[in-house]
């Protein structure tokens, strides 16, 4: 276990190395600096002579391979410097922005995963019902309405026209809530559609298993095969589905941070992009990295352990 | 009883499985779904509209692209030529939306061809020879996995520029890592299958094995992710078109949903209506015929 722990964390070396390349060739070989240097002097300083001196002070006149280096030095210590723009070391800024974002996607996250495991598994028991039709309906027309459609209705309609809902806001603290409802409902109703149909799925797979028609034909009630039996076999891919997708609820929710105005580090991230802020981009890239890798480490050790099939090694 | 049953279905299946291939009995199985073939024919007529509408019939393009201040925001279902009204513009909104899925079709076909071989190429050899070749495509999968694709795909388009050329690229850099890997775990069981071991015994060599052997039997997950592929470009394009890095200048669906974002305060419900409505009524069409795809050609979930 241990052994394999440490090979694994071994693994995030050269991921983290060919994470920093990507975002060098992106932003330091295809192009960028001169915009970026562009973007952080005053408007009355922009001049080639400004634009060289601060090319030297950064470090982006020197050959591409200590550039490189010194890129990946950065990442390891997570010593990122300030922000450009802010100017505010990136550490803070990141400290500041990553809990909203997580009391925004975590709760929604668990809603929706909680409502579609329902459904889906009334789905998958009355399957061939209208109930069942009904829903996989739904859910193929759920998954075709595109997010920000849903976010403009919604905001006009519940929030400006009825006024259900603060349009959008945010303050420090537990009053958020309130500003969180809205982002909350269409969260679920973007992503409800995917999920109630995988899960649905991995139940219906597990129920034509034949240990289902041992129990069967020893004489188990129906609901006791599906919600004993079945549902937690099929929990192993659900649990991994479920787990994998973590990662990307940091970053999922650009599009309702943005218009929510909720200041977390979809929108912080979006920002840096539009805005040259490189050390910003290299600390939210290397944040979701490490939080991506420890993620899907989590979900093999876990795998291993609801399974025992599986070994560690 | 039902031991004649039994045998009359068997008679039955007998009789349709004869003399056909897989594929040909998937492509029935496909036909036999009426909702997937109307879908089809709702996409055929999408793809047939972007043709006809690449000339300029009924004056098509005045109407989407020309300034009309006089005649801004006429209110929908006025008249026909009219349908959806005109925004702030005074262009014709029916025009734009018709027009709009000209540049989302071309976004998937373009970054599906680009990512298609691609896929195709990495997955195969590092499913068939394992090995080396397996670490290396593995590691740059894993890589640009853990990389959010949107963060790429703004990060590119924002350092190249806002061409449709570029957004197709960036879309199709993050797209094949799906496939390829899907193609990878395929190759690696085909490889152990006896059909493969009756190829080499004969004399096949490996590019004959891979192209002509093995890859056939992946083909339907390529039809299925270029299929699906259409949904992610899509749904990216207008989640571009709101942050502004879709193609300038011409109308896309992103582009006129991010338009009636400001419209909709003054409640003109045009552009809203009239994208949204195609926009949904594609993606729905190829949400149900890459459903429809799927469970024909994947003779494991017949039953599901």
């Amino acid at each position: 276990m241990i052994n394999y722990l440490i090979r694994r964390l071994l693994h995030l070396v050269p991921i983290i190395l060919g994470v920093a390349l990507v975002f060098f060739l992106i932003f330091n070989v295809i192009g960028g600096q001169e915009k970026f240097l562009y973007n952080i002097l005053p408007k009355k300083s922009r001049t080639v002579e400004q634009i060289d001196f601060y090319k030297h002070k950064y470090g982006l006149d020197r050959p591409m391979v200590v550039q490189y280096l010194d890129l990946v030095k950065q990442m390891v210590t997570f010593d990122f410097g300030r922000s450009e723009v802010r100017k505010i070391p990136v550490k803070t800024l990141l400290m500041r922005h990553v809990p909203n974002s997580a009391k925004l996607t975590f709760p929604a996250f668990f809603f929706e995963i909680s409502i579609s495991l329902i459904l889906a598994s009334l789905c998958a028991f009355y399957r061939g019902s209208k109930f069942d039709r009904l829903i996989t309906v739904l859910s193929v027309l759920g998954m075709s309405i595109s997010m920000l459609v849903l976010i403009l209705l919604g905001q006009q309609i519940l929030a400006y026209k009825w006024g259900l809902f603060p349009i959008s806001g945010w303050v420090k603290g537990i009053g958020a809530i309130k500003y969180l409802i809205l982002p909350w409902i269409l969260w679920v109703l973007v992503s409800v559609g995917y999920d109630v149909r995988f899960f649905r799925t991995a139940l219906l797979e597990e129920s034509h298993k034949d240990y289902v028609r041992t129990a069967k034909a020893k004489g188990l009630s129906d609901k006791s095969i599906m919600f004993k039996h079945i549902l937690r076999n099929a929990l192993i891919p659900i649990l991994t589905y479920v787990v994998i997708q973590i990662p990307f609820l940091l970053m999922g929710s650009i599009l309702l941070e943005r218009f929510f105005s909720i200041p977390g580090i979809g929108d912080l991230m979006v920002n840096a992009i539009f805005n040259y802020d490189l050390p910003v981009l290299k600390a939210t890239i290397m944040f979701f990295t490490l939080f991506f890798v420890g993620f899907t480490l989590i979900t093999d050790v876990l795998y291993a352990l609801v399974d025992p099939r599986i070994r560690l090694s | 009883m039902s031991n004649t049953n039994e045998l009359i279905d068997f008679k039955e299946k007998q009789d349709y499985y004869e003399g056909k291939s897989p594929f040909a009995l998937s492509i029935a199985r496909l036909k036999k779904n009426k909702w997937a073939m109307f879908s089809f024919w709702v996409l055929c007529i999408y793809v047939l509209s972007t043709i006809v509408t690449t000339y300029n019939v009924f004056g098509i393009h005045e109407a989407a692209y020309d300034f009309n201040i006089k005649n801004r925001y006429v209110p929908m279902f006025n008249s026909i030529s009219e349908l959806f009204g005109t925004d702030t513009f005074g262009r014709n909104v029916l025009a734009r939306a018709i027009l709009g899925a000209r540049i989302s079709l071309f976004l998937g076909l373009f970054s599906g061809l680009i990512m298609i071989p691609v896929a195709i190429l990495i997955g195969s050899i590092a499913g068939y020879y394992g090995g080396v070749m397996d670490d290396i495509s593995v590691y740059i999968m894993s890589v640009i996995v853990a990389i959010p694709g949107m963060l790429i795909i703004m990060s590119l388009v924002q350092t190249l520029g806002r061409s449709f050329l570029i957004i197709a690229f960036a879309f199709a850099i993050t797209g094949w890592v799906g496939l390829a890997r899907v193609i990878r775990g395929a190759f690696f069981q085909a490889r152990e299958f006896e059909y493969v071991l009756a190829a080499r015994t004969l004399g096949a060599n490996d590019f004959r094995i891979i192209f002509k052997h093995i890859l056939p039997n992946t083909f339907h997950f390529v039809i299925l992710r270029f299929v699906l592929n259409f949904v992610s470009v899509i749904k990216m394009e207008v989640f571009l078109a709101y942050i502004g890095l879709s193609v300038i200048g011409v109308p896309t669906w992103g582009n006129m949903i991010n338009e009636s974002k400001t419209e909709l305060m003054a409640s003109h419900w045009q552009n809203m209506t009239a994208a949204t409505l195609f926009m949904f009524i594609f993606l729905v069409c190829l949400n149900i015929f890459g459903d429809a795809i799927r469970d024909a050609f994947d003779p494991k979930l017949k039953n599901v």
